[in-house]
């Protein structure tokens, strides 16, 4: 369990190391990817929310 | 989605005069010397005049030009290449003078003005909420600060107390 928790911290640090080596263009498009994943969740929560909300208002018979 | 596109606007603005000087500051800056964070929006700090005890700095005249080139505004924020920009005043002396001596990188043919590693360092250490001490010793594990000058700037701005606790909370030392 222990090898596979340091396994885990190295790779994480490996990771880490190559993120912050990389030039600073590379790293604002890093940026630009984590912004639309961001929105498309964003997105996909408005999606669920609706959809819970009509779900409500047939249980209440109001629709 | 272009962060690329915010740094552009800016240079143009600047040539324009609307702006005088600017440093890009928050997760965006930090990412300048760590790696990238995610983050929901580009803070750029401007040199304008506040009104006593507000930290946004009147941006009308800003906007309206902003809104000419087809930005639009969303609540606090001005929507450039699908990123959201807060426009925010110097606030504080710290602040100020990361602002002054702010470092200057080219990005792809465009100049950026940035916070300097040392300055966004404490500036989270000023601040204080989870996310900015987490940030802080990021800056400090990974060695991406002068020691020297930090310490420097943690004197000026009367921040060895915050300093102190902070060490004595992740370092174990004694203050």
């Amino acid at each position: 369990m222990n090898n596979e928790w340091n396994k885990v911290e190295s790779d994480k640090l490996t990771m880490r190391a190559r993120l912050r080596a990389l030039t600073i263009s590379e790293k604002l498009r890093i940026l630009d990817a984590l912004r639309e994943r961001w929105l498309l969740i964003l997105k996909s929560r408005e999606r669920f929310a609706s959809t819970q909300e009509d779900t409500i208002d047939r249980t209440d018979g109001k629709r | 989605m272009r962060i690329q596109s915010v740094f552009e606007e800016l240079a143009v603005l600047q040539q324009e005069g609307l702006i005088d000087s600017y440093a890009i500051g928050g997760a965006v800056g930090a990412t300048f010397y760590l790696e990238p964070f995610s983050t929901v929006d580009v803070d750029v700090f401007l040199d304008m005049q506040v009104q006593p005890g507000r930290i946004l700095a009147d941006p009308t005249p800003l906007l309206r030009r902003l809104a000419e080139r087809g930005h639009r505004c969303e609540g606090e924020h001005v929507l450039i290449g699908g990123w959201p920009v807060q426009f925010l005043g110097p606030g504080n002396p710290l602040v100020h003078e990361a602002l002054e001596q702010a470092a200057e990188f080219d990005v792809e043919g465009v100049l950026v003005r940035v916070f300097r590693a040392e300055h966004l360092a404490a500036i989270a250490l000023q601040t204080g909420r989870a996310k900015d001490k987490a940030r802080l010793l990021q800056f400090l594990e990974q060695g991406a600060v002068g020691m020297q000058i930090f310490e420097g700037i943690l004197d000026r701005h009367h921040l060895r107390p915050q300093w102190a606790q902070f060490k004595q909370v992740f370092f174990g030392e004694e203050a």
